[in-house]
């Protein structure tokens, strides 16, 4: 996977509330969401993140993919986030 | 810091659900950290609420409307400016305009200064003329026809797909669906308007606005973009936010690099999905949300008023993203004081 980053553009607020300031559009990513932006954001990788995930929650390796391709899939169409 | 002391003159005082700007102007002046404004209305309707706010204006004069002709006017603001002694006019309404511009050395003369598009901007940019214009300064624009009669509907309509736009010269746009719909349109626009009607590419994106101030040389003075978070029925914008769109300023500061605007303006533009930004109108004024640029900081009225005077004005360089406004209603409540005397005297 390639190295992700966060959209300059985009203000993220501790409470998970989201700005894009290049498109006017904002919207709320929960908890676990935040979590991973803040993942992203120390420039970790995918299977850094995924370790995290692993060891901190309940969930198993192909579901967490599942859920996190997906969330990242939303970002990407919202132009959150960017592939290097 | 010493503030110069002013007496300025603007119109569009009608704060209604389709607002004229001279509110939002006024409120801007006031809070000028270099000027000490006293304002004067110029109004055309008893009932243009800016008439009542407390504070705001210190005196109201009705003036005749444009169609009057411009010697009328001019008769009306000399009166005004023997009495005020007026230091410069912010006309406010599209449809003053050309009036004012072709009375701007008359004005000069009597001291009064004005900062207003050039003849021929104002009317290069008419939404009858903004196919050229595009073509001219190398922006997007939307293919559109100028239609006089119902017969060249046909012809036409064989180079579109619709949905289409049915415009009018100067006000109003429908999107048409159909050809019966656009003969419908046609008749109801140009019945109201007159003619040309404009049958316009329908665009399909996101609508962003931008405000900004051009210097006349090629230099934007203030820039702000905004993107419509509520609107009204009429396509007004009730609430909106800055944004930070990097083709948008580019395309802005293009703008007045190619075109020297000269005065205040606001660009309707549209965001495709493929990322073309397409300049849908061009108006040539200050648009009825320049409060949101105060409070992303920069003073467009202000900088309007020293380039008025001559005053060499430094552009803004920033302003701040992610700020909201939200319009609202308020009911004034007043006697019946200024109302009867701008009735009987046309002056409060």
């Amino acid at each position: 996977m390639q190295i992700m980053k966060l959209n300059p553009k985009v203000i993220i607020y501790d409470d998970g509330y989201v700005y894009n300031s290049e498109t006017g559009e904002s919207f709320f990513i929960n908890e676990t969401g935040k979590i991973i932006i803040d993942l992203i954001k120390q420039n970790n990788k995918f299977e850094e993140i995924k370790s995290y995930f692993l060891e901190n929650y309940d969930i198993k390796n192909n579901e967490f993919e599942r859920y996190f391709y997906e969330f990242i899939d939303m970002l990407k169409f919202q132009n959150i986030l960017r592939d290097e | 810091m010493n503030k110069r002391k002013l007496k300025i003159a603007l119109s569009g005082l009608n704060a209604t659900d389709n607002p004229g700007p001279g509110v939002a102007v006024a409120r801007a002046l006031k809070e000028s950290e270099k000027l000490d404004c006293e304002l004067i209305g110029f109004v055309y309707e008893n009932l243009e609420p800016g008439i009542y706010m407390e504070n705001m204006f210190s005196k109201c004069y009705q003036l005749p409307y444009p169609s009057s002709g411009q010697e009328v006017i001019f008769e009306r603001i000399l009166y005004i400016h023997n009495k005020e002694k007026l230091d410069v006019i912010i006309p406010n309404f599209d449809s003053e305009l050309n009036a004012f511009i072709n009375l701007q050395n008359e004005l000069e003369k009597v001291g009064i200064k004005t900062f207003l598009p050039t003849l021929e901007q104002f009317e290069a940019r008419q939404k009858t003329n903004l196919i050229e214009f595009g073509k001219k300064y190398n922006l997007d624009v939307p293919k559109s026809d100028n239609i006089y009669s119902i017969a060249e509907l046909h012809r036409i309509l064989n180079n579109y797909s619709y949905p289409v736009v049915v415009k009018g010269k100067f006000y109003e746009a429908y999107i048409a669906n159909g050809y019966e719909q656009v003969v419908m349109y046609f008749n109801k626009i140009s019945e109201k308007w007159g003619l040309p009607v404009i049958i316009q590419e329908f665009i399909k994106g996101t609508e962003v606005n931008v405000i900004a101030l051009g210097d006349g040389n090629g230099n934007t003075i203030c820039y702000v973009p905004m993107r419509k978070l509520y609107i009204t029925d009429k396509g007004k914008a009730w609430a909106g936010v800055t944004i930070d769109d990097d083709n948008l300023n580019e395309l802005t500061y293009n703008f007045f690099k190619k075109t020297k605007w000269r005065s205040a303006l606001e660009l309707e533009i549209m965001k495709t999905s493929e990322n073309k930004y397409y300049i849908m109108e061009i108006n040539p004024r200050i648009p009825a949300w320049v409060y949101l640029s105060v409070g992303a900081g920069q003073n467009l009225p202000e900088s309007l008023v020293m380039l008025a005077l001559g005053e060499n004005v430094k552009p803004y360089e920033t302003y701040k993203k992610g700020i909201v406004f939200i319009r609202y209603s308020w009911d004034l409540i007043t006697d019946l004081e200024k109302f009867k005397k701008l009735t009987l005297y046309g002056e409060t």
